[in-house]
């Protein structure tokens, strides 16, 4: 059977296009956005902080059961933005590769080791003509022995990059990157307080919007506590207060 | 290598004898940052652009040129994680021969593994080629060395070159030179 490299196919599996691209790969970014949510991660001195719409379609559905926010181990947290099938899949799967890493080698798998996994199974992906890219950006988060607090963004197209201060995914991405660019600019340390309500009023701001703590998902991990967290809705909303006030 | 379903070429001739996909693969490569690398008398440089997509990116969790041994690095042009699977493989061949021969690979052979893996995702089923050229320099018994490796698996070894954006700037200047 001879397939025409191009002839429409380059847009059903991933196959160069003639301009050498992967039309597949670029539709995954496009599936991301259309989820219509959008995260923002914030690297302080001493912890890191993730945050996440929580649009629950259906007010008869159990609120507590829709998530995008999953603890890799008791240390690694990864907030998976886009469809929510593929980040399931996405997370048992690296739920179960932390763990082998554990037996195997005897200690924790470190934040950007996971990344690199992730990123390098998002890679066979856009290579092999069987499975679909996954149409998932996680941002992994954790605190590293070493290096600290540690926060990793990963792509369908298997490129993963570490954070110094900041990052977003989904559909107001863009955004707020610009957002988040410029309070970077003097390379700020943020505090444990900073973090957090940095990573909340970014979101608010780009979406133009002022939350109510079951509207949003926070997920935090600190250096004197390295242990992945989501935070209740009563310490959600003592932030949202002290936004307001400071505003 | 893949499903059952895909158990045919992605990659087949058109019918002017070429093969599309690979040119495809050269276009995503030209696409892709410069790099480019210069062989001396008693050693090679290879260097490449860093461009990150934003400056909230750590660039310190980014390393465009990696060492396969440790006497032998390689730097690419095209997809980032495409190059993380060469780089992986490659290092494991490296270990490998080195686990068989008791010495250090030469940059040849090495360059000759790579290849053969670049190429044999040219033919086999289900897959697509690798969208990378890779600047592999290495100093062994025979010296110093460059080669460039292609998407297609063919190789040859350079006093110069470069590859990427600008091709055709940078390879003017370096002819000159």
């Amino acid at each position: 059977m001879s397939r025409g490299s191009g002839g429409g196919y380059d847009r059903h599996i991933t196959i160069f296009s003639p301009e050498g691209r992967l039309f597949q790969v670029e539709y995954a970014f496009k599936a991301v956005k259309a989820a219509g949510i959008t995260s923002i991660g914030v690297r302080g001195k001493d912890s890191v902080c993730v945050v996440t719409q929580k649009k629950v379609p259906d007010k008869l559905l159990d609120q507590t059961s829709v998530t995008h926010l999953f603890p890799i181990t008791k240390f690694l947290g990864l907030l998976a933005t886009g469809m929510t099938a593929d980040a399931r899949t996405l997370v048992q799967q690296a739920r179960n590769e932390a763990a082998e890493f554990r037996f195997r080698y005897g200690y924790e798998m470190p934040v950007d080791v996971l990344s690199k996994w992730i990123a390098d199974k998002s890679q066979v992906y856009t290579q092999h003509a069987y499975m679909r890219p996954l149409g998932v950006v996680a941002m992994v988060l954790g605190i590293d022995e070493e290096k600290g607090p540690q926060l990793y963004k990963c792509d369908p197209a298997g490129h993963f990059y570490g954070h110094k201060v900041a990052t977003s995914a989904g559909s107001k991405e863009q955004e707020a990157i610009n957002f988040l660019e410029k309070k970077m600019k003097n390379d700020p340390a943020f505090t444990y307080e900073e973090t957090v309500q940095t990573a909340i009023s970014a979101l608010q701001s780009v979406l133009q919007e002022d939350f109510k703590a079951t509207e949003i998902e926070v997920g935090v991990v600190k250096a004197d506590n390295p242990v992945f967290r989501v935070m209740s809705t009563e310490e959600i909303d003592e932030h949202l207060t002290a936004i307001s006030e400071r505003d | 290598m893949g499903d059952s379903q895909y158990s045919f070429s992605l990659t087949t001739f058109s019918p002017s004898g070429k093969l599309v996909q690979i040119e495809h693969a050269l276009t995503a490569v030209g696409s892709g940052q410069t790099s480019l690398g210069i062989k001396a008398a008693n050693g090679v440089v290879i260097a490449t652009e860093k461009k990150l997509p934003s400056i909230l990116v750590d660039e310190t969790s980014v390393q465009k040129i990696q060492c396969l041994t440790p006497n032998i690095g390689v730097v690419y042009s095209g997809m980032g994680p495409d190059f993380r699977v060469l780089v992986r493989k490659s290092r494991k061949q490296a270990e490998q021969y080195h686990r068989l021969y008791k010495e250090p690979i030469p940059v040849t052979q090495l360059v000759r593994e790579t290849a053969a893996v670049m190429q044999e995702f040219t033919q086999s089923g289900g897959v697509r080629p690798f969208g990378v050229s890779l600047l592999v320099a290495g100093y062994d018994d025979n010296g110093p060395q460059l080669y460039q490796v292609d998407p297609s698996g063919s190789y040859f070894s350079w006093k110069a070159s470069a590859m990427g954006k600008n091709v055709s700037n940078a390879k003017t200047f370096l002819e000159k030179r």
